[in-house]
């Protein structure tokens, strides 16, 4: 063999061996990047996942059969489903949040009051006549309770949240449950807690705990709320 | 022609277009024949009172060069547009039977015996033309008793394809004038609020037609009680824990207006004059008038032990409608712009809210709760004449007008679903659905 025939073969051994790592590079990365966008985008559908399930169980097998298939090295075929999960969590997140009134109605939690009184420690929540902010007696011996509490704590803040129920229109159930509120804050400082320490807002009809659609629904949204601000 | 013909055929006309009223008035149905083309469309006409509404008919849109997409775009804007106009009975595509082949773009080209036979008094014709593109468009309306082209204020133009819709939208603005002497009001926007999760309600804006959804809020947090502003949005936000009020320039950030602890809602510019409710220090809520921008206190309006809210200005900037539960329960009222002469309007129920004063004349919409815990839409006017436009149709809030005063937006639970958004005429004889999926919508606002 002449020398120039072993270059010419040493140089192909080199090319061969080249395009062998350079394939070996194109279909060695499992596909991070389109795995991730796929996580996240099922990580946002989830907030709305209950009224698209569906849709959602769809994306949560089309993510893992991706990680299956990264598993068993089918780089390319993961990446395709990957990109087909954050497809359908997209569409999940699209459905849910178009379904989200309807599909929360339908459901009509029989009582969902306690999720949104986590933070208020003892103090009781007072509830109101339809179209009113007078305070019931019921009302008024609950915050003089309320009462007794803030002052065994005198440092503690407290904010009075207004509620209304869903009958009503947005302005005006807005304009109501902070009148609401400046009525229980009155009572309680004309109990003897200074103003400083009591402050008030206004949710109007937007955050009711119930969200069924007849007289005990609305009975249990009609309140002002206590939290403690420290 | 002579004389006798014409009668014999103006004669003729009269019955055939009786005829198709009756027809359609006997069948009650007849009017959601188009429904079928169209994509949530829904016509309700209140207490069997029925509009001579105006036959039209639309030829199949004609074209050259681009894809299908371009005819079917157009068509499809101009049939929504024309439905929900209100002015309308659009003929059904399956009764366009005859040979269109001879049909041309002008008068005396097109063989309006085959239209009138179907009974339509109006024609659009329509070509369009694509290079590189621009598409340029080409609509007429043909009056087919006459057999002459209307004399419309609308020119061909030439759009790029994503402004398309627009022309289309000017072409039915310019039919509806010819028609009714009042330009339309396809293009303009509405803003609303959406609830879309438990804690969560964002501000978007809309064409009319339910075209175009641009999401305003990205907050994460409960937005409420849109309303436009100066090139732009007004709204409430909670994302600082306290409603804030806010200011979106279209297309940029929101800017946060006023601040006050309390209460910062509900606001209604005229002219550089922003009306807003506070609550500040601690009082029940008032109107006061601040700066667009800055937000700071100019005037205060109202200082009354009770509630004080919802200010809607006149056109004119010189009165105000707001609402007050002075009398013990809510009612609208009335003052002069700066806060004198404040009277009641409405005596009528107990629970009169969300007043909204037409930019035409002196009519005053708002929401009156009824028997059955139903809401239902009317207007007042300054002697507190009251009228009801809506009826036995679930419940129907938030009115708000159109800019011409022609329409008015609301929201309603008909059909046994959460609310959604509708249209109707300023008689109240029209109504039709907007919004094309989902509900828990809520507070339409239409741009001025």
């Amino acid at each position: 063999m002449s020398s120039k025939n072993l270059t010419r073969s040493l140089a192909r051994l080199l090319a061969l061996l080249l395009g062998v790592a350079f394939l070996a590079l194109a279909c060695g990365e499992p596909p991070t990047k389109a795995l991730e966008d796929a996580e996240n985008s099922l990580l946002e559908a989830a907030s709305v996942s209950e009224c698209a399930e569906e849709e959602f169980r769809k994306a949560e097998e089309a993510l893992a059969k991706a990680k299956q298939l990264v598993e068993e090295g089918e780089y390319d075929e993961a990446a395709i489903q990957a990109a087909k999960a954050k497809q359908l969590a997209d569409n999940a997140k699209a459905a849910g949040e178009a379904n989200w009134d309807d599909c929360q109605k339908a459901k009509n939690p029989p009582d969902t009051e306690g999720q949104f009184e986590v933070a208020l420690d003892k103090m009781e929540t007072v509830y109101f006549d339809f179209n009113e902010s007078a305070l019931t007696d019921e009302a008024k011996k609950k915050l003089q309770k309320n009462v007794e509490w803030m002052k065994r704590r005198p440092e503690a803040k407290v904010r009075i949240e207004g509620h209304c129920d869903e009958q009503g229109t947005t302005d005006y159930n807005l304009a109501l449950g902070e009148l609401r509120g400046q009525t229980v804050r009155k009572y309680m400082m004309q109990l003897g807690i200074k103003p400083d320490r009591l402050a008030v807002v206004s949710y109007g009809s937007e955050l009711p705990v119930d969200l069924g659609l007849n007289a005990d629904a609305y009975a249990k949204n009609r309140r002002a709320e206590f939290k403690v601000l420290q | 022609m002579s004389s006798r013909i014409k009668t014999l055929i103006v004669t003729f006309a009269v019955a055939l277009l009786t005829l198709t009223w009756a027809a359609s008035a006997a069948l009650g149905q007849d009017l959601n024949t188009d429904q079928d083309i169209q994509d949530g469309i829904a016509i309700d006409i209140r207490g069997g009172i029925r509009r001579a509404t105006i036959p039209l008919a639309i030829s199949p849109i004609g074209g050259q060069g681009g894809d299908p997409s371009i005819s079917r775009e157009i068509m499809e804007t101009l049939t929504r547009d024309l439905m929900i106009s209100g002015y309308f009975t659009l003929i059904p595509r399956d009764q366009i039977f005859f040979d269109l082949g001879s049909d041309g773009m002008t008068a005396s080209s097109i063989n309006f015996q085959n239209w009138f036979n179907i009974g339509a008094s109006g024609l659009v014709k329509g070509t369009y033309r694509e290079a590189s593109g621009q598409v340029k468009l080409d609509l007429r309306l043909f009056k087919v008793e006459s057999g002459v082209q209307a004399n419309l204020n609308w020119k061909p133009e030439s759009v790029s394809r994503i402004q398309l819709r627009q022309a289309v939208h000017r072409f039915a603005n310019a039919v509806i004038e010819h028609y009714t002497g009042n330009r339309g009001v396809f293009g303009t926007k509405i803003a609303f609020a959406a609830r879309t999760k438990t804690n969560e309600k964002h501000i978007y804006t809309m064409d009319m037609d339910g075209a175009n959804l641009t999401r305003v809020t990205r907050n994460g947090a409960i937005n409420i009680l849109p309303s436009w502003g100066r090139g732009g949005v007004y709204f409430t936000s909670y994302q600082d824990g306290n409603p804030n009020l806010y200011f979106w320039r279209w297309g940029g950030k929101p800017q946060l207006v006023s601040g006050h602890e309390g209460l910062n809602a509900g606001a209604s510019q005229c002219k550089d004059k922003l009306l807003v409710t506070l609550s500040k220090n601690g009082t029940n809520t008032d109107i006061y008038q601040i700066h667009p921008n800055t937000g700071a206190i100019e005037a205060r309006l109202t200082d009354h032990w009770g509630i004080d809210t919802s200010p809607s200005w006149s056109a004119d900037c010189s009165k105000v409608a707001f609402v007050s539960d002075r009398a013990g329960s809510p009612q609208i009222y009335v003052m002069d712009a700066d806060g004198s002469n404040q009277r009641r309007l409405t005596f009528e129920g107990d629970y009169n809210t969300s007043p909204d004063w037409s930019p035409r004349g002196n009519s005053i919409l708002y929401t009156r709760r009824g028997a059955g815990n139903n809401f239902d839409i009317y207007s007042v006017d300054l002697k507190g004449y009251s009228e009801r436009l809506t009826e036995n149709q679930g419940s129907n809030k938030d009115p708000s007008w159109s800019p011409n005063g022609q329409y008015i937006v609301f929201t309603s639970t008909r059909d046994g679903g959460g609310a959604r958004i509708y249209i109707m005429t300023a008689d109240g004889q029209f109504q039709t659905l907007i919004t094309r999926n989902g509900s828990g919508y809520a507070t339409p606002v239409w741009s001025r």
